[in-house]
């Protein structure tokens, strides 16, 4: 009995009970399957699609010797050409340095009415010649039927007349897109003009060109960088990769080297997956150019 | 999971703490219901035992079989100690020996209180962790919760921009220790306070299994 009475106090006493250790990891078994049942398939897991931005700048187009020029030309540079979709820049742009005042001028174009314009154009063609085509017989059946069905005349008419109203209204709706697209411009040039900067010629600080526009370089560089990513938890040391690229007038990429690799394999392949992804530039450059660039893995996560 | 492993040191610290909390404090709930449970059905089974045999040898022959149960246990102390006052009673030339002048009765009742007192212990041990983790988990995790904010604005104020895709990430990971805190806590507290009902009726009916045995004991005592 005084055993008994003396084990009971012991039990009391100590940490864990016979059982309680047992219970501890049956808990700690549950606790495991948490995080297991997490990323189990049968939890669907919310995927978040980010909506595309397309930005668009016209002022910073690469240039191959660029002027002197602002400093925040070369601090915009970094946002606005992050555009993943940049298709929309067929335009015309020679680059063929231009007074500092037009700058408005490159803009007027850009806003919607660059694509709408080819699309009326040809339309109109197509349905003018309907008309064209349609009238030749006509007249020919004229004479030999003595007299063609009035219906026969009235639905040529109707389909005439039909012709007739929609190139109106395509005629109006282009001219209503024109006027829309110039008051877009003011606007822009208003804004444009109202920015205290406004006045300050684009160009890299280090500019000595003569051009109007960010260095092809450093837009490139900068390009690459936007598509680069990389986890910081994998940065050790400091790896420099030194990569050749050619790329052609369009902005296309047509043939990479490195020159030397950086030794740091993860670092290296994140580069290689950047250019890949870069591989159509944003814009246009001036000519065919090849670009000699050092990768600087410290640099690029700064500047991320 | 990522927002576990982005966050900060401390919150990381405090999340470390909150996973040890519900660690134990589930391990915590499940030894008690087994035990509480077998110990609420041995009560049962002694019970009824105890009101079909009425012979005191008899019953004290066959409780080894209910090791867990509190009233059983209660039985042995006061059967125990009613034996020990029999077997000095014939022998009572001895002067120093003061249990002769005890009434028997007190004494089994002490024995009994005793027992109670041991056997509550018993069915109370760990329940404290429960209430600890019910009511300070929260306040752990609000203080994680707290500070990765605090290390959030910090960054804002650092980087200078408070657009909500810098702000976003670190409040939620900063969020997470309140989360993991509150899901540590409920089960606590709500297993504390199952758990403290059910200790409270086996008390009850401990007492009241007291009060009978001394009644019959009382009895005994008359009928001699």
């Amino acid at each position: 009995m005084e055993s008994s009475r003396k084990q009971r106090w012991r039990q009391l006493q100590s940490v864990f009970e016979p059982g309680f250790k047992q219970m501890l990891l049956i808990s700690l078994l549950l606790h495991l399957l948490v995080p297991v049942l997490y990323y189990a398939p049968f939890f669907p897991q919310r995927d978040i699609r980010k909506p595309p931005v397309y930005r668009v700048n016209l002022v910073n187009k690469p240039v191959k010797n660029p002027q002197a020029g602002r400093p925040e030309a070369v601090a915009e540079k970094k946002k606005p050409e992050a555009k993943p979709a940049p298709k929309p820049e067929p335009k015309p742009l020679p680059p063929s340095p231009k007074p500092v005042a037009p700058k408005p001028e490159p803009v007027k174009p850009k806003p919607v009415p660059v694509k709408p314009k080819p699309e009326p154009q040809p339309e109109p063609k197509a349905v003018a010649k309907k008309p064209e085509v349609k009238p030749a017989p006509v007249p020919a059946p004229e004479p030999v039927k003595t007299g063609p069905t009035k219906a026969q005349e009235s639905a040529l008419e109707k389909r005439l007349r039909e012709i007739r109203e929609a190139q109106e209204k395509k005629a109006q709706e282009t001219a209503r897109k024109d006027r829309l697209a110039a008051l877009k411009a003011a606007a822009v040039a208003e804004s444009a003009k109202k920015s205290p900067i406004a006045d300050a010629p684009v160009g890299m600080i280090g500019g000595k060109g003569d051009e109007e526009g960010v260095s092809a370089v450093a837009f490139v560089q900068e390009f690459i960088q936007q598509q680069w990513s990389f986890s910081k938890y994998q940065a050790a040391g400091n790896p420099q990769a030194e990569v050749k690229l050619f790329y052609s007038t369009d902005g296309e990429l047509l043939h990479y080297k490195f020159l030397k690799k950086s030794g740091n394999e993860a670092f290296d392949d994140s580069l290689i997956r950047a250019i890949t992804k870069s591989r159509q530039l944003p814009q246009a450059l001036p000519e065919a150019m090849e670009f000699h660039i050092f990768f600087n893995l410290k640099d690029m996560l700064d500047r991320r | 999971m990522d927002l576990v492993f982005n966050a900060g040191p401390v919150v990381k610290l405090v999340l470390l703490i909150l996973v040890y909390f519900s660690l134990v404090s589930w391990a915590i709930i499940f030894y008690k219901v087994s035990i509480i449970q077998k110990a609420i059905k041995e009560s049962d089974r002694f019970l009824d035992f105890f009101w079909t045999k009425k012979r005191f040898d008899l019953i004290g022959q066959g409780i080894k079989e209910f090791s867990s149960s509190p009233i059983a246990n209660l039985f042995r102390e006061g059967y125990h100690e009613m034996l020990q006052l029999k077997k000095k009673g014939p022998d009572a030339q001895e002067p120093g020996d003061f249990s002769l002048q005890m009434d028997m009765t007190e004494m089994v009742g002490r024995a009994l209180r005793r027992a109670t007192t041991q056997e509550t212990h018993r069915l109370e041990k760990y329940l404290t962790f429960l209430a600890t983790t019910g009511s300070t988990a929260p306040f752990i995790g609000l203080f994680g919760t707290v500070w990765g904010i605090m290390d959030a604005f910090h960054g804002i104020g650092l980087t200078g921009s408070a657009s909500l895709a810098v702000v976003a990430p670190g409040i939620s990971e900063a969020l997470i220790a309140t989360a993991i805190g509150l899901a540590a806590a409920i089960p606590a507290v709500m297993g504390y306070n199952h758990f403290l009902n059910k200790v409270n009726i086996l008390i009850g009916e401990m007492d009241n299994f007291s009060q009978e045995f001394l009644n019959i004991v009382e009895r005994m005592e008359q009928g001699k």
